[in-house]
């Protein structure tokens, strides 16, 4: 009998989730983690100045504030900037509890 | 191995995301979430990273959450996770959120997700007292 159970729960374990690529890790993805990093090590200060502003840090560091993301994209377009990269996120005086 | 973060007490990994067909391919914090039952991108990254909502193909479904139902929209994606050494890309569907017009809306505000499809699938070193966040 504990053979056979064995033998079900082999079979009815789900394969591995494998990479279907892998590559060198690049500088690019590296830098995008700095930036969220930062935003969060940060985000008494932030708070302080942009507060319930969504703040984003773009790809060459610009830093620009605004009430939606589509607000901190438009920004950064306003300035000539692209969003790929783009780091966001809400500085909320009121952090709301997340049941998800 | 992939390495996450925490950022307060959430627990965060990031990768690229790639959604050809709607014309994705950059960054995304994904919340990592035992409790979703799917990788979720949520209005806030859709919005950021460009996802053309307008071209969304997939049957939509009814999803339910703790604080009631999404209609949200499967569609094929890859994601590339990163450790220290090297990127690895996964191949799985990703459940789209739209947004909601209302800027204040709650689900504007919602991290994405990685969900148990992912989860499910690798061992999970959870460690919040020693900042530790890794899957192998």
């Amino acid at each position: 009998m504990a053979e056979l159970a064995t033998e079900m729960l082999v079979e009815e374990r789900p394969h591995d989730l494998q990479p279907i690529a892998v590559a060198p890790l690049s500088d690019e993805m590296r830098q995008y983690k700095k930036r969220t990093v930062f935003l969060s090590a940060h985000r008494a200060e932030l708070t302080r100045r942009y507060p319930d502003q969504w703040v984003g840090i773009s790809s060459n560091w610009t830093l620009v504030a605004a009430p939606t993301v589509a607000g901190v994209i438009g920004k950064l377009e306003g300035k000539g900037l692209g969003k790929r990269g783009l780091a966001v996120k809400l500085m909320s005086t009121k952090p709301r509890r997340m049941i998800l | 191995m992939i390495t996450g973060y925490f950022d307060g007490d959430e627990p965060f990994v990031q990768g690229r995301l790639i959604i050809e067909q709607l014309g994705v391919e950059d960054f995304v914090e994904f919340l990592v979430d035992t409790g979703a039952y799917s990788t979720v991108l949520h209005p806030m990254d859709g919005v950021r990273v460009g996802c053309r909502f307008d071209r969304l193909s997939g049957e939509p479904e009814t999803v339910l959450g703790i604080g009631g139902t999404q209609i949200c929209y499967p569609e094929e994606a890859i994601i590339v996770f990163a450790d220290d050494d090297g990127e690895y890309a996964f191949s799985l569907a990703i459940d789209i959120v739209l947004p909601d017009d209302d800027p204040k809306a709650v689900v504007n505000e919602l991290p994405s997700l990685l969900g148990r499809d992912f989860i499910n699938y690798r061992r999970l070193h959870y460690d919040r007292s020693d900042e530790l966040l890794r899957f192998y």
